[in-house]
Order: C-alpha cells, then sequence, then structure tokens
C-alpha cells in the first residue's frame, strides 16, 4: 500500500510515460548532488483512521536541511507540527550518502479525495518542493468494488444511551473500541481536545479494566471493548455537537503464521502506537416544557427534596440557617439553589452549596445542599411560605412536584448592638407628616395632546397668512394694472355710497352720473380699459368679449343706457333712484365674483 | 339663574376637595400605623392611595421609611429615589438616600455618563419635558411674529430679522432637546433591585453566560424597548456600564 507522491500522476498517459524513466519514481533534483521524496503510508484511510506523511532527503554533500513545512490539508488534521526524524548514512563504492526521514502523523476527518499539497523544505538556502500526493478517504462500512462493506482493521466509537434527551437529563456516552482478530492493545491514553460544549461531563467510574467480547461488523469478526463512559448532562435544547474523541491506542499486530522469517528472528509482531478519533456526534436534545405553578430549581431525575431551619426561635440579630437537600439520581451537578419569597424583614447572606456527586455505575447520583443564612431585623412571628418545587422525570417526560410546607420561627426583641446602632443612625429618616400635597398621576406625554400640536401649528398658518399678504402688497405697489382691477371694487361701492347720500336732495342726473362713473369705472378697471374716452358702446363690446355671463351683460347695457338716457329725460322718483342703486351694487357683487 | 350658577359652582370645587380630603385622611391613618410600628399595615395603606391614581413626594417618602423600618433598604431606596423627584420632598429624600446607600454592604462602581447625556438628564431633572416644550413654543411664536413684523416694519427691520432668527434657532434646539427628552423617557426607566442579589445574564435565559451580578439597592437603567419582546426579563445597563439581562422580579422600575 505505499504511494509516493509522483505515483498518482504515473497514472495517467504521457506523464506515466516520464515517471517509467525515473528509477523508483523518486523526483530526481538532477542539478543537485540530493533528492526529495514525499510518501504516504496509505492512500486509501478510513474516517477517523491515523496514517503517517514520509519526507525524505537524501544525498551526498547537504550541509543544511530545514524541517519540511507542511501546510494545511483539507479534510485531514495534522496530529503534531513536530515530525519524528530518522537518518541513516550508506557508503557505496566510497561514496557516502546521507538520508533524513521526516515523519508526520495525519488523521482522516472528512470523506472525499483529499490532495495533500507539496511539502516546502530549503536545503542549503534553496527552497524545494515535493509533488502532491492525493489520498481517499472513506466511511466505515462503505461498500468496496467488489461489494464488501469496508471497516478497518481498529477504530473508534463514541455511542450515546438517549438520542433525544431533555437539558439536565443524564446521557451516558461510552468509549468503544473495535479491532480485528490479530490485533492486541496494549495501551490506551485519551488525548484532550474532546470538545462537549452544552453538556456538563463526568466520568464514570465502572470500568477497571476493560474486557473484549467479540462480535461480527459487516460479517468479519471483530473484538470490542468499552474503554471509558461519561455521563453528560445538556445544559440547553437545540442541536448539539460531541466532537471527534481522540484516543492513543498502542497495538501489538501477530505476524502471520506462514511469515518465514517471524519466528526465526523471534518477533511475536509488531508493536506500535497509533491515533484514533470517532466519528462527531450530534444530539438533538428536546425543549423542556416549562412547570407550571412551581418553582424550579433545573431538577432533572430521580431527585428528592427537603427544606429545615436550624431552629425556629431567635433573637433580633441572630442568624437563621435554612438548609435545602436535594438528593438521588439525576443532575446534581447543575441542580440551583431555589429562589424562596422570604419575609421582608430578613437580611440574607451569601448562601453556600456543597455537593457529594456519586460516579460509580452508570447513573450520576448523590447529595447536593445549600444552606442560606438569614439575619432577622426586627422580632414577632414569621413565615417562610410553603413552595412546590418542579422535579423533571424524563422517563415519564413529565413533572415530579416536591411540596415543601412553610416554615414559622419567631424572633424575639434582643440587645443586638450592630441592630441598634443601625436603627440609631437612621432615626434621622422621619415620615412626613400633615397635609400632602397630592398630584394625579399621569403618564400622558404633552406631545400626545392635541392642543400641543394645534398651539405648534398656528404660528406657521400666521406665517402663510402673512406671506399672502406681503406678496399681495409688494404687486400692488408695483404692478398699476393689477392695483386698478384690486382697488375696482371697493372704488365703486365708494361711489354708490356717495349716491346713496345725496339720493334725497340731488337732482336724477346727477344721481346716475354717478351710478355710471360707478359701474363704468368698475369695469374700466377690471379690464384695464382707459376710463377717458372710451364710450358706453366701446364697454359694452368689450363686455361681450369678456367671460362675464348673458344675464349680467344685458344688466350692465340695461343700466348704462339707462345712466345715458336718464340726463336727458328725468323719470321715476327717489324709490326708483334707491332701487337702481341696490340693483347696480348686486350687479357689481355678482360682477366681482366672475371677474 | 346666579342662584344654579353658585351651586354648580360649590358643587364644582367640593368634589375634588373631597376626594383630596379622602386620601389625606388614608395617609394620616397610614402615618398613625407607621407611628405605632405597624409597618406592614401602614405600606398596604400608603399603598392603596397610590394605586387609586393620586401620588404625592410625601407618600412616596413615607413608603420608604416604611421599609427602612423592616430593612427592606432596596424598596426602600426605590420610594426614596421616586419621592426625590417631588420639590416638597427632595431634600428629605436625599437625607435618607445617603442613609440608605450606606447601609448596602456591597457598592456598585459607577461609571460616569456621557456628556451629552448628562446635559439631556439635567434637562429633564431640573427644568422639566413640558417647560421645555412650551418655552419651545414660546420661542417659535416670538421668532414668527418678529419675521412678520419685519416684512411690513421697515423701521425695524434689521432688529425683528435678529431676533426672528435668533428665537426660530433656539425653538428648534429646545423642541429637539424635548424630543430626546421624550424619546428617553419612553425607552428608559430607572430600576432598583430589591432582592440581595441576581445574576446579569448575557442573554434571556438562565443557562446563558452570567456577566455580572447585581446587589441590593443597586440602581440601573432599564431599557424598556429592548425588554418588550421578552417575557419576565428586563434588558438593563448596571452603573458599572455593563449590559444584560435580569429576572424582572428582582428590580422595581419607574
Amino acid at each position: 500500500m505505499r504511494r509516493i507522491g509522483s505515483s498518482l500522476a504515473a497514472r495517467f498517459g504521457f506523464l506515466s510515460l516520464i515517471l517509467l524513466l525515473i528509477p523508483f519514481g523518486r523526483i530526481t533534483l538532477a542539478q543537485q548532488d540530493f533528492q526529495l521524496e514525499a510518501t504516504v503510508s496509505e492512500n486509501k484511510i478510513f474516517i477517523g483512521e491515523q496514517f503517517n506523511l514520509r519526507v525524505e532527503v537524501s544525498g551526498s554533500s547537504m550541509r543544511d536541511v530545514s524541517l519540511p513545512v507542511v501546510p494545511d490539508i483539507e479534510g485531514i488534521g495534522l496530529l503534531s507540527q513536530m515530525p519524528s526524524r530518522s537518518s541513516s548514512i550508506s557508503i557505496v563504492n566510497g561514496r557516502t550518502t546521507t538520508s533524513t526521514t521526516y515523519s508526520y502523523g495525519l488523521i482522516a476527518r472528512e470523506k472525499g479525495f483529499f490532495t495533500i499539497p507539496p511539502v516546502t523544505i530549503e536545503i542549503d538556502g534553496q527552497e524545494y518542493r515535493t509533488e502532491s500526493i492525493q489520498v481517499e478517504v472513506i466511511e466505515k462500512g462503505q461498500l468496496s468494488s467488489d461489494g464488501n462493506r469496508q471497516l478497518p482493521e481498529i477504530f473508534l466509537e463514541v455511542e450515546i444511551d438517549e438520542q433525544n434527551p431533555v437539558p439536565g437529563q443524564q446521557i451516558v456516552a461510552s468509549v468503544q473500541l473495535y479491532f480485528k482478530q490479530g490485533i492486541e492493545v496494549t495501551s490506551f491514553q485519551p488525548n484532550a481536545g474532546w470538545r462537549t460544549d452544552g453538556f456538563w461531563k463526568e466520568e464514570l467510574q465502572n470500568i477497571r479494566q476493560p474486557q473484549a467480547e467479540s462480535v461480527i461488523l459487516e460479517g468479519v469478526r471483530f473484538r470490542t471493548a468499552t474503554l471509558i463512559r461519561y455521563a453528560l448532562f445538556p445544559t440547553r435544547s437545540g442541536e448539539l455537537t460531541l466532537s471527534e474523541f481522540p484516543l492513543n491506542v498502542g497495538i501489538r499486530t501477530q505476524s502471520a503464521r506462514n511469515d518465514p522469517f517471524g519466528s526465526f528472528f523471534g518477533s511475536a509482531g509488531s508493536q506500535r502506537r497509533v491515533t484514533l478519533e470517532s466519528e462527531p456526534i450530534t444530539i438533538d436534545v428536546r425543549d423542556i416544557p416549562a412547570a407550571p405553578n412551581a418553582l424550579s430549581m433545573n431538577a432533572v431525575g430521580d431527585l428528592s427534596i427537603e427544606r429545615t431551619l436550624a431552629t425556629d426561635n431567635v433573637m433580633v440579630g441572630e442568624t437563621l440557617e435554612l438548609t435545602t437537600r436535594v438528593n438521588g439520581e439525576g443532575n446534581i451537578p447543575l441542580v440551583r439553589k431555589p429562589e424562596y419569597n422570604f419575609p421582608d424583614n430578613l437580611e440574607l447572606y451569601t448562601p453556600q452549596e456543597s455537593s457529594n456527586i456519586e460516579r460509580r455505575g452508570l447513573t450520576i447520583s448523590g447529595e447536593k445542599v445549600f444552606t442560606e443564612l438569614l439575619a432577622p431585623r426586627a422580632p414577632g412571628d414569621y413565615e417562610i411560605p410553603a413552595e412546590r418545587i418542579a422535579v423533571f422525570d424524563p422517563g415519564s417526560g413529565n413533572y415530579e412536584f416536591v411540596n415543601l410546607p412553610a416554615l414559622r420561627y419567631t424572633v424575639q426583641p434582643g440587645g443586638n448592638v450592630q441592630n441598634a446602632v443601625s436603627y440609631s443612625d437612621g432615626s434621622q429618616i422621619q415620615p412626613v407628616t400633615g397635609l400632602a400635597v397630592w398630584h394625579e398621576a399621569t403618564s400622558e406625554s404633552i406631545f400626545s395632546r392635541f392642543w400641543f400640536w394645534l398651539l405648534f401649528v398656528i404660528p406657521f398658518v400666521g406665517l402663510i397668512v402673512a406671506i399672502r399678504k406681503k406678496r399681495l402688497l409688494m404687486k400692488l405697489s408695483t404692478d398699476k394694472e393689477f392695483a386698478r382691477a384690486h382697488r375696482a371694487a371697493d372704488l365703486a361701492h365708494e361711489r354708490l355710497e356717495y349716491a346713496r347720500s345725496i339720493v334725497d336732495e340731488a337732482a336724477p342726473k346727477e344721481i346716475y352720473n354717478i351710478l355710471h362713473k360707478a359701474l363704468f369705472g368698475y369695469l374700466t378697471d377690471k379690464f384695464h380699459l382707459p376710463e377717458a374716452g372710451l364710450s358706453d358702446q366701446d364697454l359694452i363690446q368689450e363686455v361681450r368679449k369678456s367671460e362675464i355671463e348673458e344675464a349680467q351683460q344685458s344688466q350692465i347695457k340695461k343700466m348704462l343706457d339707462k345712466c345715458a338716457t336718464i340726463s336727458f329725460a328725468p323719470s321715476g322718483d327717489r324709490t326708483d333712484y334707491r332701487s337702481d342703486i341696490i340693483r347696480t351694487e348686486k350687479l357689481i357683487s355678482e360682477l366681482n365674483e366672475q371677474l | 339663574m346666579k342662584r344654579y350658577i353658585f351651586l354648580i359652582a360649590v358643587f364644582c370645587l367640593l368634589v375634588p376637595g373631597s376626594k383630596a380630603f379622602a386620601q389625606q385622611t388614608l395617609f394620616d391613618e397610614a402615618n398613625s400605623l407607621l407611628s405605632e410600628g405597624n409597618y406592614q399595615q401602614a405600606i398596604n395603606m400608603f399603598q392603596s392611595i397610590a394605586d387609586d391614581g393620586h401620588e404625592s413626594g410625601a407618600l412616596w417618602q413615607n413608603l420608604g421609611v416604611a421599609y427602612t423600618r423592616l430593612d427592606s433598604l432596596g424598596k426602600a431606596k426605590y420610594y426614596f429615589l421616586k419621592a426625590e423627584k417631588f420639590s416638597e420632598t427632595e431634600q428629605q429624600a436625599e437625607t435618607a438616600l445617603q442613609f440608605i446607600n450606606n447601609q448596602f454592604p456591597r457598592q456598585s462602581a459607577v461609571l460616569p455618563a456621557l456628556p451629552w447625556i448628562r446635559f439631556i438628564n439635567f434637562l429633564s431633572e431640573n427644568i422639566g419635558l413640558q417647560a421645555i416644550a412650551f418655552a419651545a413654543l414660546f420661542f417659535l411664536y416670538l421668532g414668527i411674529a418678529s419675521k412678520i413684523g419685519a416684512w411690513f416694519r421697515f423701521d425695524f427691520k434689521k432688529t425683528l430679522n435678529y431676533v426672528s432668527y435668533g428665537s426660530i434657532i433656539f425653538s428648534v434646539v429646545l423642541l429637539i432637546c424635548s424630543i430626546v427628552i421624550q424619546y428617553q423617557q419612553n425607552r428608559y426607566s430607572t430600576g432598583v433591585m430589591i432582592d440581595r442579589e441576581a445574576p446579569v445574564y448575557q442573554r434571556p435565559e438562565d443557562n446563558s453566560t452570567v456577566i455580572s451580578t447585581a446587589y441590593e439597592g443597586y440602581k440601573m437603567q432599564v431599557d424598556k424597548t429592548e425588554s418588550e419582546n421578552q417575557q419576565s426579563w428586563k434588558y438593563i445597563r448596571l452603573e458599572n456600564g455593563m449590559y444584560g439581562w435580569i429576572r424582572d422580579g428582582h428590580i422595581m422600575t419607574f
């Protein structure tokens, strides 16, 4: 199974021809007086199996050789950055050749084809690289080309007894070693680095000398032994992962019976150390249901709880000792102190907790004791209320409830000096007596009140009005025609008012002259026409061109005609004059809406 | 008619007066219980006044005194801090707080607040949100009136323009301050630790990493917005600047 770095290339076409020309498949650096070669002990490895990468440098004139630099390899772990090193010297025909081999332990972690990149080494200040090597990592039990399931000669598994525990429930993880007949396990040593994030871990002490049993796996007889057992307690729900369990194993391989040299040299087989890793395990930890109407201590298992007071009669300033004792089988290490509802006038000191955990057998059992020191501050009869504690039973999947009865105690007045000092210092804190200033509790914000925003908007409305006014004044002062049109109605009303004031004493001619001026002036101002030199006919023609409605047009004509004719043939009485003034006033108002 | 108006006026004056009289009577009775040493009964009576929607500095001060007598110093501190907000009991509450704070066996390190937070707190505590909002309105009116005046009174145009711009800028600053104060009040409240000690967690879970421990009397800032979605947990900032989650049963907030 020995493979060298160049052998992969030898599989393919033209390159294989070139490689055939290279003696022994070595990478020869023709210009140099040395040879560099990288090889792997196996190129088909099971997940969790160890194999070796060897880098050999041989030559006759090497002076300074650095340590090879092995780059990170995808899917494969490097067991140690420091390689094991062996050297040899040979003299052939007077030529001395030095050979140094660096051996790195690698472990396969993922399934698939992986490439070990070129290893870099510095020889006499010059950097050289080996060729890359391809290896295949296969799963245990994977089918081979002949249809048989393949298993390595020795492998490790971590087996758990519960796949879907709840937080706090104990599960047992057994480290199980499998090895084929003919392999003898001489020693084992767990390595550091087994990550059990999300679990509380306790090693069980029930295995003194592992006993191997025979099992048939995929039609092949294996021997198996449980090496170590751990009790694991999940501390949270969700998917939790137990990482690869690393183990160093010393093995002795028995030599084949037909090996003619085995017995001759007195060898009972080769002995070596290998590093194995189990595959990681994912455990789906279920949510624990909430405990209804009960105090939680995070207790899971078959646990009993009791609560006692050391004494029920103390003096002020003395301490009461409240002990809560939890014992049985379950998550003793994870049980929390219960948060009791104590009476108000108690001073609580930092509680103490102690535990005695038994790790024999397959379950963790023992006792955990919480001791709380309570110092009453005032005399009287008091009661620590009864409590109902929830303990989750993973067997039934339900809560069991432990009822702790109420504890009563009496506090006698005492001459405790510290207490007396405390009250004397606090005597300056006196209650307020007499008439208090009362307020209605309100949480309504000023920004949520309507009137605030109304007050906020008002100045902006005023600002808009002022801007409009300013623009109007500006236009009136700069645009004469606009100013005439703008003041037309006011001027007409002034004239009509004057006509109304003289209606009782003036002659009809004068009154109708003013009425004519009011209407004629209003229309010329609106149409931006000159007042002088314009006849009534011209004005009526302008009116017809405008958007004034027919009814108003005829009224204008009628009124202007009446004003013109009345000067020559006065008729009617004062009432008619007044009604004409009102009619004209109304007409101007109607026109004002249209123009 | 005049007689009816007089009767309605008398009724309107007497009804609120009688209510005030009722809470004052209860308050006096609770004070008597307090002086007789019936602290728990006094607390219950003071609490019933507060539950009816009335509050006063004297009420909170006396609740603090009652809890001090019962040695529930965390609760006492909570009520003294509330009493401190009222001008009529501010001085007494400060004295009481000084005494209470010396009684706690553990004192928290206090990280100084950032300058702008100190400024906002100063405005909030010494002037008040309402006063600042009204001042903002006043200067807004003054600013806009001055601007309108500048448009129509050419003889004072320059002066009025100065007054206008100054007032409007000041009004905007005050309005921003009042909005920030309102935001702070809506988002944060003050909490006081009333239990002896409680863990402060990194996340709102009992299994989460404990990042600190809060002890009785520790004052903290409670982030109401952050805590909204977590039932029975509060997201807090301790005075030492650490943030974390605490079970809401351990603290009282206002």
